[in-house]
Formats: C-alpha cells, sequence, structure tokens
C-alpha cells in the first residue's frame, strides 16, 4: 500500500496506522538484530515513530520512508549505546587480514566453517560474533545480510558513501569470519 | 599481472567489489577466482556467513505481541 507523505503530516488515523502495520515490525526485528533486548527494541522502534511524527514537516520525501525511519532508528540507537556505555572498540581487522598473505598470496588459508550447512552451532556463533561488532559495523552487516538491503538504502541510514561502506562490509564480513574460524578451530 | 593478487581479490569480495566491478577488472577478479582455491573458499565461507545471519536473525513474533505492540505505540502517537 501506498503511504501518502501528506495523509501522514496531518495524522490520519489510517495512514498512520497503515505506516505501522508497514514498518513497526521491521523496526523491532532491525533494533533486535542490534543486539536490543525485546523490550528495548520495543522502545527504541517506538521512540522512532515519535521521532518521526516530530520531523515529518522535514521529511522532503529524497529517500523512502522506510529508508528514513531507519535512520532515525540507527540514530536512537547510537544514542542508546552511548547512554549505556556500550561501545565496542574496534577491532585492527586488517592487520589482521593482511598477516594471512605475503606478498599478496595466502599464507595462512582461511578456514572454517567448512560446511555448507547452516547448523545451530553455526548460527550461535554469528549471533555471538555479531556481538563483537561495533554498531556501525554491526548495522552495516545486518542491513545487508538479514534485511536484504541495497547498498543505496544502507549508505543512507548510515550516512556515509559507497567507497565509506564497502570499507565497514569488507571490516565487519573480515571480523565475523576470523571470530567464526576461531570458534570453529575451538569446536574441532 | 593478468590477474589481481589473492589479497586484492579478498579484498574486493569483503567489500562487495568483487560482484559489482565491470569490465575488464571484473572479467580479472573472476579469473582469479575460477582459478584459485584459496580465494574461493574464502568467497563460500563470506556467503555461508551472510545467509547463515539471514537465517540466525530472523525474528518471528507472535501475531498477540505485535498487536499488543501496534496497539501501544498508536495510543503513544494518539491516533
Amino acid at each position: 500500500m501506498e503511504i501518502e507523505i501528506d495523509a501522514l503530516k496531518a495524522r490520519k488515523s489510517a495512514t498512520v496506522e497503515a505506516m505501522i502495520d508497514a514498518h513497526g515490525e521491521q523496526l523491532v526485528s532491525t533494533a533486535l538484530g542490534l543486539g536490543f533486548s525485546e523490550i528495548d527494541a520495543e522502545e527504541l522502534a517506538q521512540e522512532t515513530f515519535v521521532a518521526f511524527f516530530e520531523s515529518v514537516d522535514r521529511f522532503e520525501g529524497r529517500s523512502t520512508l522506510k529508508t528514513f525511519l531507519f535512520g532515525i532508528l540507527y540514530n536512537k540507537a547510537r544514542e542508546a549505546w552511548r547512554k549505556n556505555k556500550r561501545e565496542i572498540p574496534e577491532e585492527d581487522i586488517e592487520a589482521k587480514v593482511d598477516a594471512r598473505f605475503t606478498l599478496g598470496c595466502w599464507t595462512s588459508f582461511p578456514k572454517g566453517p567448512e560446511a555448507e550447512a547452516i547448523n545451530e552451532e553455526l548460527k550461535g556463533w554469528i549471533k555471538e560474533c555479531a556481538g563483537n561488532l561495533s554498531l556501525q559495523l554491526r548495522t552495516a552487516f545486518y542491513l545487508k545480510s538479514a534485511g536484504g538491503e541495497t547498498t543505496e538504502n544502507i549508505c543512507r541510514i548510515l550516512d556515509v558513501t559507497v567507497t565509506n561502506l564497502g570499507v565497514l562490509f569488507y571490516r565487519a564480513r573480515n571480523q565475523m569470519r576470523e571470530c567464526i574460524e576461531m570458534k570453529s578451530k575451538g569446536a574441532s | 599481472m593478468i590477474t589481481p593478487s589473492c589479497q586484492r581479490v579478498a579484498e574486493s569480495i569483503a567489500s562487495g567489489e568483487f560482484y559489482q566491478a565491470a569490465g575488464l577488472r571484473r572479467i580479472r577478479l573472476w579469473l582469479h577466482w575460477c582459478v584459485c582455491y584459496a580465494c574461493r573458499r574464502y568467497r563460500k565461507q563470506i556467503e555461508t556467513i551472510e545467509r547463515g545471519a539471514a537465517i540466525a536473525f530472523k525474528f518471528e513474533r507472535a501475531t498477540e505481541v505485535r498487536e499488543a505492540f501496534k496497539k501501544k505505540l498508536a495510543a503513544r502517537l494518539q491516533v
């Protein structure tokens, strides 16, 4: 259903309800994916809608409604992380990856996950390892892999350029891969 | 060099460039990937993690929980 922005600005109840129907659960799921508890995720999604209606007059439709809402959610999540002092220091993943190569060739072969099948163990490792990512890396990783968002939308949500997003993907994916490799070594 | 190094190919896979590169750059990346077991394995791992994340982070909430959330939110927004 097409949600009319003018009707939202006028707070027409049917349109607001349609917007909640269309995006409410997506926002809660994303907040859960970013590591918030269910109570906090719901609160974050609600605050996102409240903030949206506080700034709806400034919404010019240059991005989609969904992207705009996700941008607000990301900023709210950042505030929440800061408040709870959840800042995770960025790992020097570049150095770790560089150490795997000599003159551009693999010296330390990439190991695990070996099986293509996604089992409960791997899902558990993915959740644990995602917990070690900074909020920005985790959001980029989550929106791409679980959210299925396009590069263009993720750039808008995180307010970064395509080149910067490539760097974020590089760090997030390598950090995840290195972490899962460590866990798979421990398990074998 | 006809194809990029393993390090450059791995970088392009992780950053997403591998999938978007065009022209000669694309041919060189894919050519390397075709003949390099380690890079193929690296790509498979990254893709397995991504697919795993899509499943691991799938949240299905009960209908009544979703309805309660909607009601609470509608009340907060006064609609």
